[in-house]
């Protein structure tokens, strides 16, 4: 059950078309600081120390893998997470700059990667926080920053492959008991990481990435977007969609 | 309804699982997929790509590598199904037979980053011409194999030879450290290409319809040639 929430304010206009800057073009340096702001935050950087170590972690999953099929799809999820790694690395480098090892993302749901440690958690990691990933990269599509457009799309697709694998693991553990009990239980760990992700429903710097036409959606909306589109799986698992104000939450 | 002629049997895909025509047939079948198994299919090779898909030079190498890797899952995964048909024994991904004298020395060739490069080079190289030669294959899952699996083959030797192009041209590991992964590869394919022929002598899968015959030098050569090639900055 969820209660419709609002937003806070109305959208500002954009002040730059879509596909606007290329990555070697001039640009207002308040503009190419939020671009590469909301490039960190894809975690996605592949050169940097902390998205290498997530990614390296992330092999030690495939272990978990409980049947062949489950163990050659995430190796392909791997695969598909290391050359998302490649490209945003890329566009980063494309606009001159060379990532610190500060360049990493604040997002807690995308720094839990780290922790998974049963399969259980891997399949609610892609179910939610992958198509959290694929909801913010479409939001793309129209960017002012082109580089962002094309990958946005690009990776979306693969979220959202992620996210079917997710589900399907998610019912493939719903069918015994124990299985069921273990998704119950840590549902609302990862459902709480991925609400958090869309960012605070009153935070400023939404409206300036909507301003410079970076994306097109406010936090809310797209928050919103999600919890309709994601109700129907939870009736396929069996599962009471829970309220998002009863699961854990950093920016309730 | 037609009835079934000779010609018929020995066409392409002509047999499936239930229909073998013999108990010779199946085990010839069983020999050439058990031969196949670790060329082909990458039996027993898991493991190391898990290890070492990070240990690449650079950010470009661990996304080539971590491709292969995904084929090489699909593949033992293929393989699994195909050898469970024939009634082949697979346990944890490896499966006995002509391979248990060579396998420590394929563990070693890939116990690191750039040996699974060399491995991609020259053990898939085998591989890639074991599948073609199923091309005409009367065994129908074998037949159906050999339509995409000369692609997926080819993929990963064309990503070790861009992997190792990488590593010449920018110089990212010491020469000496390459040309000695090269010999060991060099070596072992040899080695493995004369099991190959060894076992097709021995076995009748020539004769039965289910391969064509290997042409081991011409195979061992196209891939040293194409390894040269990689390496020819450094000569």
């Amino acid at each position: 059950m969820t209660t419709l929430v609002t937003d806070v304010r109305e959208k500002p206009e954009r002040i730059y078309a879509p596909l606007q800057f290329e990555a070697r073009d001039e640009m207002p340096e308040e503009y190419r600081r939020m671009v590469l702001r909301l490039l960190r935050e894809t975690n996605e950087i592949g050169s940097v120390k902390v998205c290498y170590d997530q990614m390296r972690e992330m092999t030690k999953n495939v272990a978990l893998a409980p049947d062949p099929v489950s163990r050659v799809r995430i190796v392909e999820f791997f695969a598909d997470e290391m050359r998302h790694q490649k490209i945003f690395d890329g566009v980063v480098r494309a606009m001159g700059e060379v990532p610190g090892e500060d360049f990493v993302s604040s997002i807690d749901g995308l720094n839990a990667t780290s922790s998974v440690r049963e399969w259980v958690d891997l399949a609610l990691l892609n179910h939610f926080i992958d198509r959290v990933g694929a909801f913010q990269l479409l939001d793309y599509e129209l960017s002012s920053f082109a580089p962002l457009s094309r990958a946005g799309v690009a990776v979306a697709k693969d979220e959202f492959g992620h996210c079917a694998m997710g589900f399907q693991h998610l019912i493939e553990l719903c069918r015994t008991d124990e299985g069921r009990a273990a998704v119950e239980t840590r549902l609302p760990t990862w459902y709480g990481y991925a609400l958090d992700m869309f960012g605070t429903r009153s935070g400023t710097r939404q409206w300036k990435y909507i301003e410079f036409g970076l994306k097109t959606k406010s936090n809310e909306q797209l928050r919103q977007e999600y919890l309709v589109h994601i109700a129907p799986f939870f009736d396929r698992l069996g599962i009471e969609q829970p309220d998002p104000a009863s699961v854990p939450r950093k920016y309730a | 309804m037609a009835s079934t002629t000779r010609d018929d049997q020995d066409a392409a895909g002509a047999y499936e699982r239930e229909t073998t025509p013999s108990d010779a047939y199946r085990t010839a079948l069983t020999a050439l997929l058990t031969t196949q198994s670790v060329p082909v299919w990458n039996v027993g090779q898991r493991d190391m790509y898990g290890e070492h898909v990070m240990d690449g030079p650079s950010l470009d190498q661990w996304v080539r590598t971590a491709n292969v890797w995904a084929e090489l899952e699909r593949n033992v995964w293929q393989f699994t199904n195909l050898a469970t048909a024939a009634r082949i024994d697979m346990t944890d991904g490896h499966v006995d037979g002509p391979w248990s004298d060579l396998s420590g020395r394929i563990a070693d060739l890939q116990s690191s980053w750039l040996g699974l490069v060399f491995s991609m080079c020259y053990l898939d190289s085998i591989g890639h011409a074991m599948i073609r030669l199923c091309a005409q294959s009367n065994y129908g899952p074998l037949f159906r194999a050999s339509r995409p699996g000369p692609n997926a083959k080819w993929g990963m030797v064309t990503t070790g030879l861009l992997s190792l192009g990488e590593v010449v041209a920018l110089e990212q590991l010491p020469r000496a450290e390459v040309r000695d992964a090269q010999s060991q590869s060099q070596a072992l394919s040899a080695d493995m290409l004369r099991i190959v022929v060894a076992q097709e002598a021995s076995h009748r899968w020539v004769s039965e319809g289910i391969a064509a015959p290997i042409d081991a030098e011409a195979v061992l050569a196209a891939a040293e040639a194409r390894v040269a090639s990689r390496l020819e900055a450094w000569s």
